[in-house]
């Protein structure tokens, strides 16, 4: 597959530069094709059920919450950090939106005060982490807990089944084809491509993850990047719970542990590194798509749950072997000099 | 700045203090023979936990699978003593289980390379999955005249067998430790993996042992906990790993590896089942006591970054 591709590309760009352009652009977005050929196989595999439209909105109605959670954890795991505590936020937000609008409370009072919670949430994270020097997993796991504690207390530990028109429309409405939650999730992509790209604070998040002493020596605020990651990523959580018990209808005061270990799969899938510095906001978008697709595939097919929980911890642990050991520069100059060839 | 090191260094044995004089002069019921009774025969399975948590603690590493182990092995237990399986034999099959996965879970870390949480956070879910198939989603109870849950509450001069076991565990451990080659290993690896190497330590069998001694502690817990409430639960033993996590870092298990003893753990498991028995003493809601279980996680790290020189200067 390599030599054809090399030998396309050597007719394409005169110089090597161009190819080495197109060979890096594949190795870092290197999800999205084995996204493509995962949904060919999985049409193939359930002779066209994967394909029909219903199941393909499904899949983007699932995927959209997971992703959103998911690219705040991005930004955390590319500051060598862990956000265990994304769970949390998210049934903590839910259940205090869906109790205030179930209580009267008006729609935007009710989703600003769950964007609240994350906030909240994730500076108590951010200044753990960055000030006082809690390991990550500690904070966080500490933070799991707590969140979880607080949306029970605040439910009695019951579900809270019954929220207005205006909060169903989150979760539930169209524009043309696309799901809205799909809309709220492409609109924090990009934002999230341009705050990595345009902005100091994304530089300073690849530098703190790939050396945070070096960082330090070089002048840049550690604990304020450290920080602002968390925060962002309780926003985003706080987002992703919003958007999915509008879905669902419905928000739970208990943890999804199969959720909090989706947004991580999905961050390691889409090629990130846990040890920080590398890694693309967007693949992890394809990294959690990957993964709700091999769910998806496998409840079509009646695969047992055992055997799809062992199928997915299998896809993340490999994927985490791979990004270990074929890090994208090692594949990048691996490809480049089989293309010199 | 010394004498708060100082105190920051005795913040546990404070914490104890306070945590056993305090109720027990204000509440009668706190103090009663009955409450001790129960404590005692509440704490067996978080004193086991702790000390398995332990080893994975003292090697950097942290086990995040122990809580699903218990509830996978509870289940095994039942099913198989449902099944007419011999105590001893279901006993058996249940610590392999335990055991198979702590193999498991060292020899991903230390053949792939991968960080421990995250296999033994992949072995979380598949070890619930295993449980819930085995069961069917509900809880098997063991057969009546089963002998196991007279064992929970059994004792042996006075003392309940559950503690009698821990105690076994704790001497065997602290032995393996302190006098054995592999023990030594435990905290060389923890303490410097790169000079423990240099030195000619096997860094990957000791990954491998303190991940296999960790599973097999909880399959020990996952024993006396279906003694303990007479069935196997697959959904049970949810709060476990943030517990024994708690407890070993409390009695001062360092997470950067390399400190710690299980006589510290055992310590940690005890003042961490004080407090909740505080709590429930003063019916607090059981959902304010899961809040109280994060912030004592967040406080015991907190105070082992206070202590541990060699935390990370990042």
């Amino acid at each position: 597959m390599s030599s054809s591709a090399s030998g396309g590309l050597s007719r394409l760009g005169r110089s090597s530069l161009d190819s080495r352009r197109i060979l890096g652009a594949l190795t870092t977005y290197r999800i999205w094709p084995v996204l493509i050929l995962l949904m060919l196989g999985a049409a193939a595999a359930s002779r066209g059920i994967f394909l029909r439209p219903s199941n393909l909105v499904a899949i983007l109605f699932i995927a959209a919450p997971t992703a959103i959670a998911a690219l705040g954890q991005t930004l955390v795991i590319l500051t060598a950090g862990i956000d265990l505590s994304v769970v949390a936020v998210w049934v903590l937000s839910a259940v205090i939106a869906a109790g205030l609008a179930a209580d009267g409370w008006s729609f935007p009072v009710s989703v600003l005060a769950a964007i609240a919670v994350g906030v909240a949430g994730g500076l108590i994270n951010g200044l753990l982490v960055a000030v006082l020097r809690v390991p990550p997993l500690i904070t966080t796991l500490g933070a799991l807990s707590v969140g979880e504690g607080i949306a029970r207390v605040y439910t009695g530990n019951s579900p809270i089944l019954s929220v207005p028109p205006a909060y169903k429309a989150l979760g539930g409405s169209y524009f043309g084809p696309v799901p809205l939650p799909t809309l709220i999730l492409l609109t924090v992509v990009l934002a999230l491509v341009f705050i990595m790209h345009r902005m100091a604070i994304g530089k300073q998040i690849y530098a703190v993850g790939g050396n945070a002493v070096a960082a330090r020596y070089a002048g840049l605020n550690v604990a304020g990047t450290l920080i602002f990651v968390y925060t962002a990523s309780g926003v985003l959580a706080s987002l992703a719970g919003l958007v999915q018990s509008a879905y669902v209808q419905e928000a739970l005061p208990n943890v999804d542990m199969d959720t909090l270990f989706a947004t991580i799969g999905g961050v390691v899938v889409g090629g990130a590194s846990l040890s920080g510095g590398s890694g693309r906001v967007v693949n992890s978008v394809g990294g959690v798509l990957v993964i709700v697709v091999v769910e998806n595939m496998m409840n079509i097919l009646g695969v047992s749950p055992l055997l799809a929980e062992g199928v997915l911890g299998f896809i993340v642990l490999i994927a985490v072997y791979l990004n270990v050991g074929l890090n994208p520069n090692a594949l990048n100059a691996w490809l480049t000099q089989r293309s010199g060839q | 700045m010394a004498s708060t090191d100082w105190i920051v260094g005795q913040a546990r044995w404070i914490a104890l203090a306070i945590a056993v004089i305090v109720p027990g002069i204000l509440n009668p019921n706190f103090r009663s023979y009955d409450n001790l009774q129960g404590f005692l025969q509440s704490i067996g399975i978080l004193l086991i936990l702790a000390m398995g948590q332990s080893f994975v603690l003292l090697i950097a590493g942290i086990d995040l699978s122990v809580g699903a182990v218990v509830a996978m092995g509870s289940v095994i237990l039942a099913a198989l003593l449902q099944a007419g399986w011999p105590l001893w034999a279901a006993v058996a099959a249940t610590l392999a289980s335990g055991l198979g996965v702590g193999i498991l879970n060292g020899a991903g870390v230390m053949i792939l390379k991968i960080p421990s949480f995250i296999v033994t956070f992949a072995f979380m879910g598949i070890c619930f999955a295993t449980g819930l198939m085995i069961s069917g989603g509900n809880r098997i109870g063991l057969p009546s005249g089963s002998l196991l849950p007279q064992l929970a509450s059994g004792q042996l001069w006075g003392a309940p067998l559950q503690i009698i076991l821990a105690l076994a565990l704790l001497i065997a451990g602290t032995f393996g430790l302190r006098h054995l080659p592999i023990g030594r290993h435990l905290y060389a690896v923890g303490g410097n993996q790169e000079a423990a190497r240099l030195s000619g330590v096997s860094v990957g069998r000791a990954t491998l042992v303190a991940f296999a001694l960790s599973g097999f502690f909880a399959a020990i817990a996952a024993v006396v906990y279906a003694a303990r409430i007479v069935s196997g639960n697959p959904i049970g033993g949810g709060n476990l790993n943030l517990q024994s996590i708690a407890a070993a870092v409390i009695g001062g298990v360092s997470l950067f590896g390399g400190r710690g003893t299980l006589l510290g753990a055992c310590f940690g498991a005890i003042l961490y089942s004080l407090i909740e028995n505080v709590l429930n003493i003063y019916n607090v809601n059981p959902n304010i006591t899961e809040i109280v279980a994060g912030v004592i996680v967040l406080l015991a790290g907190l105070i082992n970054v206070l202590t541990d020189s060699k935390r990370s200067i990042a």
